[in-house]
């Protein structure tokens, strides 16, 4: 009897990693060891892994949390196979703006309703989980800049968080702060990370002078095959952090993008993306990072409209 | 020199429920079971017949038909992968629920991974769209859940119930 039962276990095991999300998150319901079974992280690692190695990850939703609301509206992107997740909408998250999307966990930030305090959620919108990012202390906190996510099951279960914040903070106001480096061209940023492996961040950081008041800023940053890429508008260049050295670096541009303003910049099927617009055309490029080639991806003329527009989301099919 | 007669070159299994099925060696090494048996010192490949008293006939015949089937196509590359599924679905078609599951259970007791993960898979197809209902009498599960441990678990994910096919 107790080697049945064991090898149901183990082929149930089985069976489970074949079946996309959706259906493991309703068999959390079968039975009570059903439950264990699917919320152990290790088979959900390896679950995520599964869906990778048959091609079943995509682009599939953009989330809009908008300010103030504790559900997230969940816009369904057309590809070819959305099959087993089509229904998936109104995620409930914790209230603020989601800030950045890295490969299923989403970062949000909510600047509290007086002003006087800044929090942030590590959110999971498909298993509907999500966690508060805890701090050293409050100074640390009310001092963030920027904080970046950096997840990538397929180097590594757990996720890592970057933050840069401001090193001479002083004043108990979120905005004062930023107003006040704005103003000040060579602002000091210290850079410390989070690894949710050991749950704990690494201090003191390290101490960087970003040139113009920009530092690395969340919205503009993509995580690639375990680097951070950041584009710094305001200076049109863009650097990646190095995890080993735990540094920025500049990344080399080439000559058709000098001079050039980018609208946007993402990541899409395992590149890079730029959007150039001008007067007469718009271009979309893509960058690989294994060799650090650039690529035209599309090019038309542009409207008025679109060159003014900077609400570009751009998806390419993973090959 | 004289000539020594041919060794036998087939190993012997024994269904519960059936007469000896004669199976080649490249068929028995992806056995796992049968290959212990095999490398086992008291093991004489002309005499020794293995008994599996898990296995019936059907099963055992529908797994050596599949490793049969994919030893042979590996070998040809043009048109496989049409023929092959062909094959699959032809192979499914013929299984009811409890014969799919009895099959899985033999698959594993022998411990042929290729069949193994091939069943996993045809399991999940057919259970993929279906209900917790469906799914607890498929595996003989029993609901250990109270009425609101189990709405907790719906009301959190209910995306994931609906869409659902009719048990």
């Amino acid at each position: 009897m107790a080697t049945i039962v064991a090898s149901i276990e183990y082929l149930a095991h089985e069976i489970l990693l074949c079946l996309p999300v959706k259906s493991v998150l309703r068999f959390k319901c079968v039975s009570k060891q059903w439950l264990a079974l699917i919320s152990e992280p290790k088979f959900c690692h390896l679950h995520t892994l599964s869906l990778y190695r048959s091609s079943r990850v995509f682009p599939s939703f953009l989330f809009l949390a908008h300010d103030f609301s504790s559900t997230c509206e969940v816009i369904l992107i057309k590809t070819n196979d959305v099959s087993d997740s089509s229904n998936f909408r109104n995620v409930e998250v914790p209230i603020g703006t989601v800030i950045q999307s890295c490969n299923g966990l989403i970062l949000i930030k909510n600047i509290t309703f007086d002003l006087s305090d800044v929090e942030y959620f590590i959110c999971n919108p498909t298993t509907n989980k999500s966690v508060p990012v805890i701090f050293p202390s409050k100074h640390f906190r009310n001092s963030l800049e920027s904080l970046f996510i950096c997840f990538d099951p397929l180097k590594s279960p757990h996720y890592k968080l970057v933050s840069i914040g401001y090193k001479y903070y002083t004043s108990e106001c979120y905005f004062t702060n930023m107003i006040l480096s704005k103003f000040n061209p060579s602002t000091e940023y210290v850079c410390n990370i989070y690894s949710s492996e050991t749950d704990s961040w690494v201090e003191p950081g390290f101490t960087f002078t970003a040139s113009d008041a920009e530092a690395p800023h969340q919205r503009n940053a993509v995580y690639l095959n375990g680097v951070l890429y950041c584009y710094m508008f305001r200076l049109e260049k863009f650097c990646c952090f190095d995890f080993e050295t735990q540094s920025f670096k500049t990344c080399p541009m080439p000559l058709m993008m000098e001079n050039r303003r980018v609208s946007y910049f993402g990541e899409s099927g395992g590149f890079l993306l730029f959007v150039l617009p001008s007067s007469l055309w718009i271009e979309i490029l893509k960058l690989n990072v294994e060799n650090f080639e650039f690529s035209l991806v599309k090019k038309w003329e542009s409207t008025v409209y679109e060159e003014i527009c900077s609400f570009y989301h751009v998806f390419l099919p993973r090959e | 020199m004289a000539k020594t007669p041919e060794p036998k070159r087939t190993i012997s299994l024994k269904p519960c429920d059936g007469d000896v099925i004669e199976v080649s060696p490249m068929i028995a090494k992806q056995m796992q079971t049968i290959q212990s048996f095999i490398e086992d010192d008291s093991f004489i490949a002309t005499t020794t017949i293995i008994p599996l008293p898990n296995v019936t006939a059907f099963q055992l015949s529908k797994i050596i038909d599949y490793l049969n089937y994919h030893s042979n196509s590996k070998a040809v590359a043009d048109n496989v992968k049409e023929s092959t599924k062909k094959f699959d679905e032809e192979f499914l078609k013929e299984l009811e629920h409890d014969k799919l599951k009895e099959l899985l259970h033999a698959a594993n007791y022998l411990n042929v991974k290729e069949v193994l993960d091939f069943l996993c898979q045809a399991v999940a197809d057919l259970i993929q769209d279906k209900s917790v209902k469906f799914v607890r009498k498929f595996f003989g599960v029993v609901n250990d859940y109270s009425v609101e441990e189990e709405e907790d678990i719906r009301r959190t994910h209910a995306w994931a119930f609906e869409g659902v096919e009719e048990d």
